[in-house]
């Protein structure tokens, strides 16, 4: 990893530290990611890359940089294929998990030094990015929804399931989120993708301003 | 006894003939994850970086190395089914369905200009991953693909369930280019890729009206204004 970016992740930890111990910045952060994710839902309208653009724009607004504005634009079309559970297909994991767990990997791991050459070096780190995600928003994921599948957040939230890829089955769903305020209120309602924001930003400050480490993950999985 | 699979049992250093690049690319990939898995270890990561080296070694750049970097470590956190435990997608299916949807090329502006546009992403990933993993495996998600490869599935959180796994891939023996699900996930991934980049603007934009066209009751486009 080039010296710049090190810099950047080391300021990043320096302002984290700074909102995760003050409850009046920590709750204005969860707030904003609640309103950009809210924005973001009828801006592109998919939950996985909604969820990545505003997860990484809400924390730019607190000085926390953990992707480039150039960056985001070259990775964004990588995440519109996630959404509905990948490939819209609904059995897969929630878009929004997909979208906000990847900015959540990329933190707890790049806010260390680790990239591909520091995991071929030794290959325990990847439990810092499995235990982030893991600990952090898939918990939060399986205690309220009591899953992470799109179809999962659906039949907890909605109590039915759809199959996007049936035209009147979308349709019903459009129908059903608009007469349930998700549409007018997305940020209030909450949408997933709005609730999914305000966790990661969360969770990513919490885990800037105290890191999974190496030395963690080796005594909790026992690893070699 | 290991299935019929389509790719030449011959590796690709030593097929003695000069192979067209698409398919170079498919076997490279398979080869790579292979390779990677044991390596770097993941699936999700290393089906990604798989699928993405090979097409970079017959001319295919999706992105630069430093946004491969990038998203090779978002993507790390989402292998075995979200941080390792299993329950969401495959992370097979996960990493080539990113590679999938880096190459379908919905961009912001695209996206933002008429939302209905992103169903060219979901048609390419729906088309050339998840439908081909239902075919295989029955399924998209990590624990279901475990119980089908396996009998068995492994709750890799716990220390002795995840180093079971490892046993029991070692045991059946599928870290090879033909039967381990990294590679076959990376192989399907470089194969979709070629397709989609080497399709024309007109054909791009045909396609998408055609995906539009089927789902034209989607009403959400509408919505954000």
């Amino acid at each position: 990893m080039k010296d710049s970016e090190m810099k950047k992740w080391r300021e990043n930890m320096r302002i984290a530290a700074g909102i995760a111990g003050d409850e009046k910045k920590r709750e204005a952060l969860i707030g904003k990611g609640y309103e950009i994710g809210g924005e973001y839902v009828t801006k592109y309208w998919g939950c996985a890359q909604s969820t990545f653009l505003a997860t990484v724009d809400t924390l730019r607004e607190f000085g926390i940089e953990i992707l480039e504005k150039k960056d985001q634009e070259e990775m964004f079309p990588a995440f519109v294929g996630l959404a509905g559970g990948t490939g819209n297909v609904g059995v897969g994991t929630c878009g929004a998990l997909a979208g906000t767990g990847f900015c959540v990997s990329l933190s707890a791991l790049r806010c260390q030094g680790v990239d591909q050459k520091v995991q071929e070096s030794n290959i325990n780190h990847r439990w810092i990015a499995f235990d982030s995600v893991y600990n952090y928003s898939a918990s939060r994921f399986l205690k309220e929804y009591n899953g992470l599948s799109c179809r999962d957040v659906t039949w907890s939230r909605f109590g039915k399931h759809w199959d996007s890829w049936d035209p009147h089955a979308k349709a019903e769903f459009g129908r059903e989120e608009k007469e349930r305020g998700c549409i007018l209120d997305t940020a209030g309602y909450p949408c997933t993708i709005a609730r999914a924001v305000a966790w990661a930003v969360e969770d990513i400050v919490d885990l800037l301003a105290d890191p999974i480490t190496l030395q963690k993950v080796v005594k909790d999985h026992n690893l070699v | 006894m290991s299935e019929q699979l389509e790719t030449p049992k011959k590796l690709s250093e030593d097929w003695g003939i000069e192979l067209p690049p698409g398919k170079l690319a498919v076997i490279k990939a398979r080869e790579l994850g292979t390779k990677y898995q044991g390596t770097i270890i993941g699936c999700s990561h290393c089906t990604f970086i798989a699928a993405f080296d090979a097409l970079k070694e017959v001319g295919v750049t999706l992105a630069s190395d430093d946004i491969r970097d990038k998203l090779f470590t978002g993507l790390m956190g989402l292998t075995g089914g979200v941080g390792n435990c299993h329950r969401g997608t495959c992370g097979a299916v996960n990493g080539a369905s990113f590679l999938v949807s880096l190459a379908s090329n919905v961009t912001i502006e695209e996206n933002a200009r008429d939302n209905s546009n992103r169903w060219l992403a979901f048609y390419d990933v729906k088309k050339y991953i998840c439908d081909r993993f239902f075919e295989k495996w029955g399924a998209i998600t990590c624990r279901e693909i475990l119980i089908k490869n396996f009998g068995m599935a492994f709750d890799s959180r716990r220390p002795n369930r995840s180093k079971e796994l490892f046993a029991a891939a070692k045991a059946k023996g599928c870290r090879n280019p033909y039967d381990c699900t990294i590679a076959i996930g990376a192989g399907w991934a470089a194969e979709a890729a070629w397709e989609i980049v080497h399709r024309t603007a007109e054909e791009r934009e045909l396609l998408k009206e055609e995906i539009k066209r089927r789902q034209s009751t989607d009403k959400s486009s509408q919505y954000g204004k």
